[in-house]
């Protein structure tokens, strides 16, 4: 079947079979190699992905149901190759030590960081769907939560 | 990627755009059909190999399906593959549905994680057909209809009704869950959703409650349903019915929480999540600390 989407920012059309998942044809279709599978089955929120603007897991996608939406996957939040403000937060607040989950946390993190208003609870709440087994969280809510300061000067 | 559980097994994919096509595939391939809505359940049921559908039936484009409506009098009308997550969010941007269908908002604003919630269903809930599905007990509590179609006509269920136990529902392989309607609650009552989930594993027991009226021994009514604890959801009127007795209503509690663990203790699942006296245990203090809190919400209106 063909399937159209935008994927980080760019028309693409692709043939798929029908029990292809989504994350699958990102990561190896699309070479979008930094969207990792941890679970393989919707739980650990490492393949998370934003479609038409809310975050799913794309492991438990069929890539057929992707057609005619907007995809964005951690590679397309950086501009010119620089780090995004969220992704310099992460640095900064040590918000990752072995990187797995990282691109996971980093567009559940854009998709938070960047609502109008969100308090502490609220990120603590939304990111339990996304799991690290290294940080503890608490650098990744407090990265979160300084990148949301930032985006709202902007 | 030769991984086991890595890879879905074959199956032909259709993405009918009303509701007459969808229900004539399902009439067409009947148990080799399955229905995919959020895909929550069932993809991760397919990697599992617990099922290998010839053709798998996205419901998804079916604008009828996907309706979620309030009409004063008439009630909340869902369709079965509204999302969790715009469903909340309709409630959000209408707060007097939101309080109306307070119960509903509570478990679904709960239910699994923020990802989970943008993709899964209120029909995928309701047909994934385990104890703890957490659509349960707030849709007995609003007397919840479903509408369930085939070629062959139209008939209206209940949750409690449709819900038989695990893995266990009253759905001819031809039949297709449309929607939900929840009829208006009764005026100025007041609900709420209590679950006991230990670890980051499913419900062991899970209460939904309604007041409304409570001073008033004539018109007041109090609804209680519960779920995950029993292999299907219960409306248990047997302790609703106590408080139709005179007397404060604070009062009648004991009487009719002694009344509910005397109609459900049979039927209390007991498994290695949980022993059956600590799921009934759980219900009661859920619904003891619900009731308060309900009643509370209404002498905080009052001032």
């Amino acid at each position: 079947m063909k399937v159209r989407f935008k994927v980080n920012g760019v028309e693409r059309e692709i043939e798929v079979e029908p029990y292809e998942l989504l994350a699958d044809v990102l990561r190896e279709r699309l070479g979008l190699k930094a969207l990792k599978k941890g679970c393989w089955r919707g739980e650990c929120g490492l393949c998370t992905i934003l479609m038409d603007g809310e975050p799913v897991k794309s492991c438990i996608i069929l890539a057929v149901e992707a057609d005619g939406s907007e995809i964005y996957t951690v590679e397309g939040f950086s501009e010119d190759g620089r780090p995004s403000p969220l992704q310099e937060s992460f640095i900064r607040n040590a918000g990752l030590q072995c990187g797995f989950c990282t691109p996971g946390f980093i567009v559940v993190g854009e998709y938070l960081a960047r609502k109008p208003r969100i308090s502490k609870e609220e990120v603590k709440y939304a990111l339990s769907g996304t799991i690290c087994r290294c940080t503890g969280y608490k650098q990744i809510v407090d990265a979160v939560l300084e990148a949301h300061q930032e985006y709202r000067k902007e | 990627m030769s991984s086991p559980y890595a890879t879905l097994p074959e199956f032909e994919y259709a993405r009918p755009s009303t509701l007459e096509e969808a229900l004539k595939l399902l009439a067409k391939y009947g148990e080799e059909a399955k229905v995919l809505a959020g895909g929550v359940g069932l993809i991760t049921f397919m990697l599992e190999r617990l099922v290998s559908p010839r053709i798998v039936i996205d419901i998804k484009k079916i604008p009828e399906l996907r309706r979620i409506e309030y009409t004063e009098g008439k009630g909340l009308v869902l369709g079965a593959a509204a999302r969790i997550s715009e469903i909340t969010r309709y409630m959000d941007s209408n707060p007097r549905v939101r309080e109306k269908y307070r119960a509903l908002y509570e478990a679904l604003s709960r239910i699994a994680d923020l990802q989970i919630r943008n993709r899964a269903t209120i029909g995928g809930n309701i047909c994934e057909a385990l104890p703890f599905m957490d659509s349960y007990a707030p849709l007995a509590l609003f007397d919840a209809k479903l509408r369930i179609a085939s070629v062959e006509g139209e008939r209206e269920t209940t949750i409690t009704d449709f819900v038989k136990g695990p893995g266990f529902l009253d759905l001819a392989p031809n039949e297709l869950l449309v929607s939900i309607e929840l009829p208006d609650p009764p005026r100025e009552s007041r609900s709420g959703f209590s679950k006991i989930v230990p670890a980051i594993e499913y419900s062991v027991a899970s209460v939904a409650m309604l007041v409304a009226n409570p001073v008033d021994p004539r018109s007041r009514e109090v609804r209680i349903a519960v779920s995950a604890a029993t292999p299907a959801p219960i409306r248990v009127r047997e302790a609703e019915e106590v408080f139709r007795r005179e007397g404060d209503i604070v009062d009648l509690l004991d009487a009719a929480l002694d009344r509910m663990t005397s109609a459900i203790k049979e039927l209390v699942i007991e498994d290695p999540y949980a022993s059956a006296e600590y799921r009934l245990e759980m219900l009661k203090v859920q619904a003891y600390i619900l009731f308060k809190r309900l009643l509370d919400s209404f002498l905080q209106e009052r001032g």
